[in-house]
């Protein structure tokens, strides 16, 4: 048995006991000290709420505005791992997912998976997944998309589809209109 | 149809298209509102609360009262980021709303009561989670119930509520509890060890195995122990031999392997528990006890020599001990705990004291390992590394924030010293030599052709150009008040960020001095520890040492 088996595991429960120790350690009304930390990670978020409009509105002008999202369809038994995205050949990003990440796009989650700009015009996009499908079997597979970038935003999902019929899962890509 | 021709058209227009995007246009992307709860769903899975309150925050303010499924992320969100009670009132709209969010807010509202020790509430809560939740949900609201109950001293109720519940993690979790209660207030074990018994297999059903494997590990030492108390010292072996020795919970497997075997005078097997034991750092529990264990164990089977040895040995152990223990306590004194030992560590998260097979080994993190077993040191670890993340996030945006104002001042000075001609001046016959190409190839494509339906999206392309260099100087005049707006909001943010990171400091410096104490009282209670290990050893080998002497005398008045 790998030691990173034994450390997840232990990992695993004593979170879970950390969670309840801790549920039930707290007293009735918080110290001063956790209350002045919880209103000052109010107030970060407040802040990091407004810096993300912020941000969005400097870096990525609506006009060039690109944006690709990232969703799961069906019920097979794939277990997404790890996706690559590339934009005119160019490696835009990558992501790995964690088991609750994945566990949210099982339920309808949905990922903004590249946010960047791209000049009106035609465009290639392709996107490479990697998994577990049935029997523990690795899957990697591409799709290769062509867009057209018009003027103002541009927003697509890519929806990964697990179908329990098909041998491995596919990608299609919708605009959001 | 010449198709270069036509590429170069294609190619031409990506150009002026391209030129008619002015910098720093203030409208941003608009997203869906039916994808807003499904974006803010993956943000708090990946852990950013922030992010998903900008996904269910933004945009305009709704005219309609926002849906169910939105109020239950958003009430998580706040829960996160410390807004407890704006999170209890969206839970309890959520409760009483649509069946299927219904369980999951109940569930978070029964946890927020219990944390505010309100246990009646608490009961209410989970009973509606239970009754109106999926399985999941279920689950932990009857082991909630079944904790609730058990707290309480009604030990048969709490038992009724686990019955109830699915084998797995949490009915595991609930019935190792249970037991724990049992083996504190019966002086017959027979019922801690029916809980564990159960525990164990519904332990087995989780179906999370590392989760499985660890939850297993401690129902088996807890079983042995009390076994070996009961007398049932085969039993105890039974349940101790399955004890995995990578596990934090091995010394003490193993000393009480070594009693049981001692018990039933297999001291040769004892002896190799213990010895086994004594490899592990002395902050394990069972530890220091397999080092006594050691010389007792030669004593009992009268080799006198071996058993003054291992008691000189393990002098030495807890003298050099005492010495470790005294250099980290300076270490905490001297940099603080957290770096001292959180830091020593290498990981930053809560968990960070699990992470590696070191903390088996090395002495000082092996006292961090058991100082976190407490779960108030792990609430002030928490705070210390919750504003230590919170702090490098602010210098991180402090950074993003002086790199925006740079460039957006640099775009603002190149717009003001523009002095060229009108970019509507230069664009226009650009836009028009294009249509004339277009009419041009337009001729000469065969109506329904591939390339008359290409040339139809070109005419698009084109006069959407047409039609955005119309206003493009009017766009062009409006972009350093534009710039100049931005400029003065990220001024602004720069300010907030300093005051927040200012906050960030004073509160961190509290939290650490409230850890430090902590960490320096429990080494104090170590030290305590050692000591009497210490004392204990020094008259066992006293007592050696006087029943030699005597022996001696004894044997030499008879020789005489």
């Amino acid at each position: 048995m790998s030691d990173a088996y034994i450390l997840e595991a232990r990992i695993a429960v004593r979170s879970a006991f950390l969670a309840v120790l801790v549920s039930f350690v707290a007293p009735a009304n918080a110290d001063a000290l956790d209350q002045e930390i919880d209103q000052l990670k109010a107030d970060v978020a407040t802040m990091n709420r407004s810096l993300f409009e912020l941000e969005e509105k400097i870096l990525h002008p609506a006009d060039t505005q690109f944006s690709v999202y990232l969703s799961l369809a069906g019920s097979g038994d794939f277990i997404l791992d790890s996706i690559e995205l590339s934009l005119n050949d160019q490696p835009a990003v990558s992501y790995l997912y964690t088991d609750q990440e994945r566990q949210a796009l099982e339920q309808g989650g949905v990922q903004r998976l590249y946010l960047g700009n791209l000049p009106a015009g035609e465009h290639q996009v392709s996107a490479t997944f990697n998994g577990q499908g049935s029997n523990a079997r690795y899957i990697r597979n591409q799709a290769d998309f062509t867009i057209r970038k018009d003027q103002g935003e541009t927003q697509v999902q890519l929806v990964l589809e697990a179908n329990p019929q098909a041998d491995r899962p596919e990608l299609t890509l919708k605009e959001w209109q | 149809m010449n198709r270069e021709a036509m590429q170069r058209l294609f190619a031409a227009l990506a150009i002026i298209t391209g030129l008619i995007i002015l910098p720093a246009m203030t409208v941003f992307a608009e997203v869906p509102e039916n994808q807003r709860s499904s974006l803010a769903r993956f943000a708090l899975a990946s852990g950013e609360p922030a992010r998903a309150l900008y996904w269910l925050e933004r945009g305009d303010e709704p005219t309609d009262a926002p849906s169910d499924k939105t109020l239950l992320f958003l009430g998580k969100a706040w829960l996160m980021t410390g807004q407890s009670e704006r999170a209890r009132s969206a839970f309890e709209q959520v409760s009483a709303g649509d069946r299927a969010y219904r369980g999951e807010a109940s569930l978070h509202l029964a946890r927020l009561a219990m944390a505010r020790g309100e246990p009646a509430d608490a009961v209410d809560w989970a009973v509606l989670a239970a009754s109106s939740g999926n399985d999941h949900i279920r689950e932990q609201a009857l082991f909630l119930q079944a904790e609730l109950a058990r707290q309480a001293g009604r030990h048969d109720q709490a038992g009724r509520i686990l019955g109830d519940m699915e084998g797995g993690y949490w009915s595991a979790l609930g019935y190792l509890n249970l037991a724990a209660d049992y083996a504190r207030i019966d002086r017959d074990p027979s019922r801690a060890l029916i809980a564990l018994r159960v525990a164990q297999a519904m332990a087995s059903e989780d179906l999370d195995r590392n989760r499985m494997k660890d939850l297993s590990m401690r129902i088996l030492v807890k079983a042995g122990v009390l076994s070996y108390r009961r007398g049932d010292y085969d039993k105890a072996l039974g349940f101790l031999n399955k004890v995995s020795l990578d596990h934090y919970l091995a010394p003490q497997a193993l000393y009480f392997h070594g009693l049981a075997h001692a018990a039933n005078d297999n001291y040769r097997a004892a002896m190799q528990s213990w010895h086994r034991a004594r490899k592990f750092p002395l902050a394990f529990p069972g530890t220091t006890d397999a080092w006594l264990g050691m010389g007792r164990g030669y004593d009992e089977t009268g080799f006198l020599g071996q058993a003054g040895e291992a008691y000189l040995a393990a002098i030495s152990a807890f003298e050099g001990e005492g010495v470790s223990l005294d250099t980290l306590e300076l270490k905490i004194e001297s940099r603080g705990a957290y770096d001292a030992l959180v830091k020593a560590a290498r990981r930053d998260d809560v968990e960070w004291f699990l992470a590696d097979s070191r903390t088996l080994t090395q002495p000082r993190i092996a006292y961090l390992l058991h100082f976190m077993e407490q779960p108030e040191a792990q609430q002030a670890v928490k705070r210390v590394s919750d504003l230590e993340k919170m702090e490098i996030a602010l210098i991180g945006r402090e950074q993003d924030l002086s790199v925006f104002l740079v460039s957006l001042q640099e775009r603002a000075r190149q717009a003001e010293d523009y002095s060229g001609p009108r970019p509507s001046d230069l664009i226009k016959p650009e836009v028009e030599s294009l249509a004339e190409r277009w009419r041009t190839l337009s001729e000469a494509a065969t109506p329904g052709s591939p390339e008359a339906r290409e040339l139809a999206e070109l005419k698009r392309i084109l006069n959407d150009a047409n039609r955005r260099s119309g206003n493009f100087d009017k766009r062009l005049e409006a972009v350093p008040a534009s710039l100049a707006q931005l400029s003065d909001r990220v001024t602004t943010a720069q300010e907030e960020v300093r005051q927040l990171k200012d906050r960030v400091r004073t509160l961190r410096s509290r939290a650490e001095q409230s850890l430090d104490e902590m960490a320096l009282a429990f080494l104090g209670k170590e030290k305590q520890r050692i000591a009497r290990s210490l004392d204990r050893t020094q008259q066992q080998i006293a007592h050696l040492y006087e029943h030699l002497a005597l022996t001696g005398l004894k044997r030499e008045a008879a020789d005489e």
